[in-house]
């Protein structure tokens, strides 16, 4: 197997919804780690219009205008944008027809959700089958761990909660490339998790040489995002690591809730061992968890039209 | 045959006949499955943690304590008979190793169990613990019947 029929075979482009044809090749059995890495090159990069915007809302003197004149020219994202805003979860009083309106009504923290979001949903809307997840699944598994993550921002009065929700956003893109160029491993990996009781990560590391957590940094690498989201998501799933930063200790911590709350949960399942220090290290307690789970469950079913995105970037 | 789709945190009691309740992926949530043949009532009650401070009336399951009231309530106005109930759990996933505060469905679990053997109310069967999430359907010729993501067969309780 090369890279080029590798590459014949994967299909990946981008139309104008920037919907993305990503089916994985089941005939695959030679991969490791190494061949991943050589290959995530061939992925769509993450709209250069939500970066470009990101970028200009950390500039104080960026006006409405400014943003309007970079995400105007994509329709997808700006479709997205509108129903995001208009969903329940971001909860304005009026209904916005137009971007210039929407973003000149909702305040930065809100508008960095909202274009994370929009960009994200072609990647994490799609159905992975090594991990038996619906197309509905990893998008409604994201959207909850970013909930329930800006929720743990309020309890323990984390200093950025935006970072953490974007890391939250987008901590499983790795189950995606697993999902395509994988093939026929995952069937082992499933297997070894499965019917041998090796954790997730493990028997990914052993078919592998590295699990979904470091797919998902070096694509988050590749796509120019900061440091800190990379190694929270590099992080997640490693009960060594996560401890050792509050973002990372978050992120694992909201990711661990929404799964024992079954939000998009695949056959990956409970297969995972957890730090017996992530909370004390976060100062929460166990009252305290039990309010945010409350809470990102109430906002999580307030959010239907923001669930619902799924059906139109598929 | 009729499916009604019960959501976590809320729960359902019908004595319609021909009714297939699901309650999907569960996590580490418990779904309390429930059959009184003498009065024709099944339900299905999903709590997700032990206690909240503030219930939410759209949430009334989603804590234990007031979850299981008012899903109790609701059985015995239809006219059920403790005597006849049969009850079982089925859910409560739980992760390889972590601390006690974070096994919330072993927290449910115990609850829910020592709450209805106090009560003198059957335990039929249970599917709990282990690795991995479930999805329940409960009808009321059948006992649980249980699938899991990865898994061909379904498990028949």
């Amino acid at each position: 197997m090369t890279a080029d029929n590798m590459t014949a075979d994967t299909d990946i482009e981008m139309n104008n919804n920037m919907a993305l044809t990503l089916e994985p090749d089941k005939d695959q059995h030679d991969f490791t780690l190494d061949y991943i890495f050589e290959n995530l090159t061939q992925l769509p990069t993450f709209p250069k219009a939500v970066q470009k915007a990101m970028e200009l809302l950390n500039n104080p003197n960026t006006t409405t205008k400014h943003l309007v004149d970079v995400l105007k020219f994509d329709p997808a994202i700006t479709t997205n944008v509108l129903r995001l805003t208009n969903s329940a979860r971001f909860g304005l009083a009026q209904k916005v027809t137009n971007l210039e309106t929407a973003l000149s009504l909702l305040g930065r923290n809100q508008l960095k959700e909202i274009l994370m979001a929009s960009g994200s949903i072609p990647y994490i809307s799609r159905e992975l089958y090594g991990y038996c997840m619906r197309p509905e699944d990893l998008w409604h598994h994201s959207m909850a761990t970013a909930i329930c993550a800006d929720i743990l921002s309020k309890y323990i009065n984390f200093e950025e909660p935006t970072t953490l929700f974007t890391a939250a956003l987008l901590h499983d893109i790795g189950k995606i490339v697993l999902n395509l160029y994988v093939g026929g491993n995952l069937e082992k990996i499933l297997e070894l998790a499965t019917k041998e009781g090796y954790s997730f990560t493990e028997a990914e590391w052993m078919v592998l040489g590295g699990d979904h957590a470091v797919i998902g940094s070096e694509i988050m690498n590749q796509w120019d995002f900061p440091e800190d989201i990379i190694k929270a998501i590099r992080n997640h799933h490693d009960p060594d690591l996560y401890i050792q930063d509050r973002l990372s200790s978050m992120l694992a911590l909201s990711n661990i809730l929404v799964i024992i709350m079954g939000i998009g949960v695949g056959a990956d399942g409970f297969r995972y061992w957890i730090n017996p220090e992530l909370l004390d290290a976060l100062k929460i307690t166990r009252n305290d968890i039990y309010e945010v789970m409350f809470e990102t469950y109430k906002e999580f079913i307030n959010s239907k039209d923001a669930l619902m995105l799924y059906k139109d970037n598929n | 045959m009729r499916e009604i789709f019960v959501e976590k945190g809320t729960f359902v009691v019908t004595d319609e006949g021909g009714v297939l309740l699901i309650a999907k992926s569960l996590g580490s949530t418990l779904a309390i499955c429930l059959r009184d043949t003498s009065s024709g009532i099944i339900g299905i009650c999903v709590p997700v943690v032990p206690k909240v401070s503030t219930p939410d009336p759209l949430l009334t399951a989603f804590d234990c304590a007031n979850g299981l009231r008012e899903f109790f309530k609701e059985v015995m106005e239809k006219g059920a008979k403790r005597q006849n109930i049969k009850i079982w759990l089925v859910g409560v996933g739980i992760f390889f190793e972590g601390p006690r505060e974070l096994n919330i469905g072993a927290q449910l679990y115990t609850y829910v169990k020592n709450t209805i053997e106090r009560n003198g109310i059957k335990i039929v069967k249970e599917h709990v613990g282990g690795s991995y999430n479930r999805t329940v359907r409960f009808s009321f010729t059948d006992g649980p019947v249980i699938t899991i993501p990865g898994e061909d067969e379904e498990v028949v309780l």
